[in-house]
């Protein structure tokens, strides 16, 4: 049986990777999974600090590390993973994943890796994207467009990397997230998946730290959770048909 | 086909000798071609521990074993013969060579002959570029560049640079990167040729659980090392492809 990893990356900062990590993670657990998740921003381990006692943290300057991640990445799992790529070793991921042969070696073991790219308003991000896409054709990519970043100028709109890579397929759309209740999502301490498992109408005051929020700013994050939640199963379904009927890898 | 001799040596130690012969056996495999393997590190033998189907330890001064190695030339099968020379013994060697009247055979072309001289990025190392580069008559020199550490072999210093490289006419300079001291010792630990442990087979054949990433080190670090050995014609020397 198939396995899938899901590998968030963007080449800048401040993207919304973090939280999109987040969310495939989260959505694992909503549906009962038990995803093993991967942070690999070894300074600020914001992936980590969501998921305490669950989630790897790794330095990829560290060849042990190196190890730790790609070895795991790589051995037969029934659960999906989730990588956190941060920006600052973007770059260096990926150029270790094709040196190494990481995608040949995961197809050997029945697991589907699947970027997840993030492009931002800067012409170099949609550049990067293309050549990532081209780059790892044997595995599903996912192009990302997150509300929150807007569109980038026209002249980089213009340009046939932008073209290319908003003609893509499979796109997932992350959408406005009233800015009120960014920083409720943003508290580590808040599990999405619990979040999303009880009605925060039903949810005892206190718990979680939401006593302060209306039920009708509980009943926001829900709308846009959920919204989020239907756009992963919705991609993770067309990845699976897809992989199912070997459509992922291009002539 | 000729018979061809390829020496790995240096007089200096530590520089690398052993590691270069088994990426030339690995390299010549990869070609689908067969050679032999002489390992002068008399009785231990690093060079077997590694290739041992294809090694015959030789004690290289000794007169038996250098008939072991040359009288043979011309009646084994396998036509290219590599000779690991230890620490300290390849001045020595090359002079015995020389006594036997190999290099002698060498110009009236019955055997090809390659001498890969390895070099540390230290003084000693170079200074011995003088001593030994003469035995080949300059050709068929190979001043193999060890990169074992960060160093840059006084290329900061073009008057030292010069004054060692620039001796050496008609020498072809061959640069070994370093292969990351993780992998390294996880090679030496599996005993295995490096293209054998990059595919992630013991030394029975049957496949083995090496670590993806160190394996992804080796086989990366491998492969610039054949784009070396494949820019100065390596193969096609050894077989007579081209006149040498």
């Amino acid at each position: 049986m198939k396995s899938y990893t899901y590998i968030v990356a963007s080449l800048h900062g401040r993207t919304g990777k973090t939280l999109l990590a987040r969310l495939f993670a989260d959505h694992a657990l909503f549906t009962g999974q038990h995803p093993e998740i991967f942070d690999t921003d070894a300074a600020d381990r914001k992936l980590a600090a969501c998921f305490p006692g669950r989630a790897v943290v790794t330095d990829l300057d560290r060849v042990t590390d190196q190890m730790k991640l790609f070895d795991t990445l790589t051995a037969p799992a029934a659960v999906p993973r989730v990588v956190d790529v941060m920006y600052r070793v973007f770059h260096k991921f990926f150029r270790l994943a094709q040196e190494i042969g990481y995608v040949e070696e995961a197809h050997r073991h029945e697991i589907e890796p699947v970027i997840v790219y993030i492009p931002d308003r800067e012409a170099a991000s949609y550049e990067q994207g293309r050549l990532l896409r081209d780059h790892f054709k044997q595995c599903h990519f996912i192009v990302v467009e997150n509300a929150l970043l807007g569109k980038p100028d026209k002249h980089v709109q213009q340009s046939e990397h932008y073209k290319a890579l908003m003609a893509h397929e499979l796109n997932l759309y992350m959408p406005l997230l009233d800015p009120m209740f960014a920083s409720v999502v943003d508290d580590p301490k808040l599990s999405l998946s619990e979040f999303m498992s009880n009605s925060p109408v039903q949810r005892p005051p206190g718990e979680l730290s939401l006593a302060y929020l209306s039920l009708e700013a509980r009943a926001s994050i829900q709308v846009w959770l959920n919204e989020m939640f239907n756009e992963i199963r919705r991609l993770s379904d067309v990845i699976k048909l897809r992989a199912d009927l070997s459509f992922k890898r291009p002539l | 086909m000729k018979p061809a001799v390829l020496i790995v040596g240096a007089d200096k130690g530590g520089v690398g000798k052993t590691t270069i012969t088994r990426t030339i056996l690995d390299y010549i495999a990869s070609k689908n071609t067969l050679a032999r393997a002489f390992d002068s590190e008399f009785p231990r033998g690093t060079l077997k521990r590694f290739h041992p189907e294809v090694t015959e330890i030789v004690e290289v001064t000794a007169a038996p074993d250098q008939m072991k190695m040359l009288d043979t030339l011309t009646t084994s099968e396998i036509k290219i013969s590599l000779i690991d020379i230890r620490a300290g013994l390849l001045s020595r060697t090359l002079k015995a060579f020389t006594d036997v009247g190999f290099f002698d055979a060498v110009r009236d072309g019955e055997f090809n002959f390659l001498l890969f001289h390895v070099l540390g990025p230290s003084i000693a190392s170079l200074d011995e570029i003088n001593e030994v580069m003469p035995y080949t008559g300059g050709r068929n020199y190979f001043a193999v560049k060890n990169f074992v550490n960060e160093t840059s072999f006084f290329e900061w210093d073009p008057a030292i640079y010069e004054s060692y490289f620039k001796k050496a006419r008609g020498a072809v300079e061959i640069n070994i990167p370093k292969l990351n001291e993780m992998a390294y010792e996880q090679v030496e630990l599996a005993g295995v040729p490096f293209a054998t442990f990059a595919r992630n087979k013991n030394s029975q054949g049957n496949n083995a659980n090496y670590s993806l990433v160190l394996r992804g080190y080796v086989r990366t670090w491998l492969n610039q090392i054949f784009g070396e050995y494949d820019r100065v014609g390596l193969i096609d020397r050894l077989t007579d492809r081209v006149p040498v």
